[in-house]
């Protein structure tokens, strides 16, 4: 309550730095962050891991980078294309490997639909 | 409750403060070399209320306090092997103290469980209400808030099961409970996103109907579980509570192609196939929390 007072208080100067609708975002971008983590609760076996083991890093440094870029410079909608094209080589990997070898695939996809979602929500997160 | 909650604390603390000090001031009148000062200090600071960690919290001061007389030693003439003596009479103080009025862990867990579980309710009820109406709840982001800050508040989340030193024969069990309470949180802070997500897509009223319904299950295994800890009592239940989420998923699958790959092209699906698993993951997790509790007491 504070800060949408003080984000109301600031309206319509250059320090308005967040409103509700931000806000909103926020909370949905965190939603998405804990629902692609469950994919450590979902897949049983492990070892799945292994096969897309540098995909999965290569995906954790892209998301990492969004995060610092926004933090570096907050007036900017970080750009989603290193993450999306990060993601692009997973489902590559989900589509020749695991959709055959995970036992269960469908955790896969839903993991990368909630990426594709973080990326989407990202370019709408600016404070 | 609360009120009780802190008197107990204050009673237990000072139950044991009072047997540190006058157990010190005995010792300081039989064994005349000691200084009383030296042994108080170390039997206060160990008999503090602390949970299932006493050992370790009185090596912990103990090497403290006698590092601090090493390096006094050069700056202030004293015996050394005194001071030593005396900090250890009050470190073995502060630690028999601690058998005085113990902290009840179960009773500790459960009080700090309880309005965690409540609150979780609270939250999935206004979710479900908001569904199933159709209708924009406005005390969603109320209870969401309050979960938000029980989880928050060190005074009420049971942070103290992760600390090190922790009892290890009851860890294990503790710890247990409380990683999986935390993911069901995780999952329901998710179903809310993807509630609303869903609210877009048209859904058919089939499948509508089996995730209210089994929403409404999961309620009831919280139900219980508050019932466990408030009046150590388990509910006799006639669902078996898994037929409902394998006619959840037959539904959705009869809705589907065979083929997995058409999830990517229909979002609606998408949607629906990421609620029908939160709903269901909730579930595992809370049926491994109902597994998990001990037999009633008596």
């Amino acid at each position: 309550m504070k800060l949408a007072s003080k984000c109301w208080a600031s309206k319509g100067t250059k320090k308005n730095l967040f409103n509700i609708g931000d806000g909103k975002q926020a909370c949905d971008l965190f939603a998405i962050v804990l629902d692609y983590a469950q994919l450590r609760h979902r897949v049983g076996d492990h070892t799945v891991f292994g096969i897309c083991h540098l995909e999965l890093l290569s995906i954790q440094q892209a998301i990492n980078k969004m995060i610092s870029d926004l933090i570096a410079d907050s007036l900017t909608p970080p750009q989603d294309n290193v993450l999306l094209e990060k993601i692009d080589r997973f489902e590559e990997i989900y589509q020749n490997v695991l959709r055959v070898t995970a036992p269960d695939p469908l955790v896969f996809v839903l993991f990368i639909d909630s990426l594709k979602m973080f990326g989407g929500n990202m370019k709408y997160v600016s404070f | 409750m609360s009120i009780n909650y802190l008197s107990s604390n204050l009673i237990r603390l000072l139950c044991k403060l009072s047997f540190s000090i006058v157990f010190a001031i005995i010792i300081n009148h039989y064994l005349l070399l000691t200084n009383l000062y030296w042994v108080l200090l170390p039997a206060i600071l160990v008999s503090l209320p602390t949970r299932g960690s006493q050992l370790r919290k009185g090596f912990i001061f103990l090497i403290i306090l006698l590092a601090i007389v090493i390096a006094v030693q050069f700056f202030v003439p004293i015996s050394l092997q005194d001071r030593a003596i005396d900090i250890m009479l009050g470190v073995t103080i502060g630690i028999w103290s601690q058998f005085i009025w113990p902290i009840n862990l179960a009773k500790e867990f459960r009080a700090d469980i309880l309005p965690i579980l409540q609150a979780m309710i609270h939250y999935l009820e206004a979710m479900i209400t908001d569904f199933s109406h159709d209708t924009h709840a406005k005390n969603i982001f109320e209870k969401k808030v309050t979960l938000e800050k029980l989880l928050t508040k060190r005074k009420i989340y049971p942070e103290w099961i992760f600390s090190s030193g922790f009892n290890p024969g009851l860890r294990a069990g503790f710890r247990f409970f409380l990683i999986r309470l935390d993911q069901v949180i995780e999952l329901l802070l998710i179903l809310n996103y993807q509630l609303h997500r869903q609210r877009k897509h048209d859904i058919d009223p089939p499948v509508l109907d089996f995730i209210i319904k089994s929403l409404h299950i999961n309620v009831e295994i919280l139900l219980m579980l508050v019932k466990y800890f408030k009046h150590n009592q388990i509910n006799n239940t006639q669902s078996d509570y898994a037929s409902d989420i394998a006619a959840l998923e037959k539904s959705f699958w009869q809705m589907l192609p065979g083929n997995l790959e058409l999830l990517d092209l229909a979002e609606e699906f998408l949607v629906l196939a990421a609620l029908i698993r939160n709903v269901k993951d909730t579930r595992g997790c809370l049926l491994k929390l109902a597994n998990a509790l001990p037999e009633p007491e008596g």
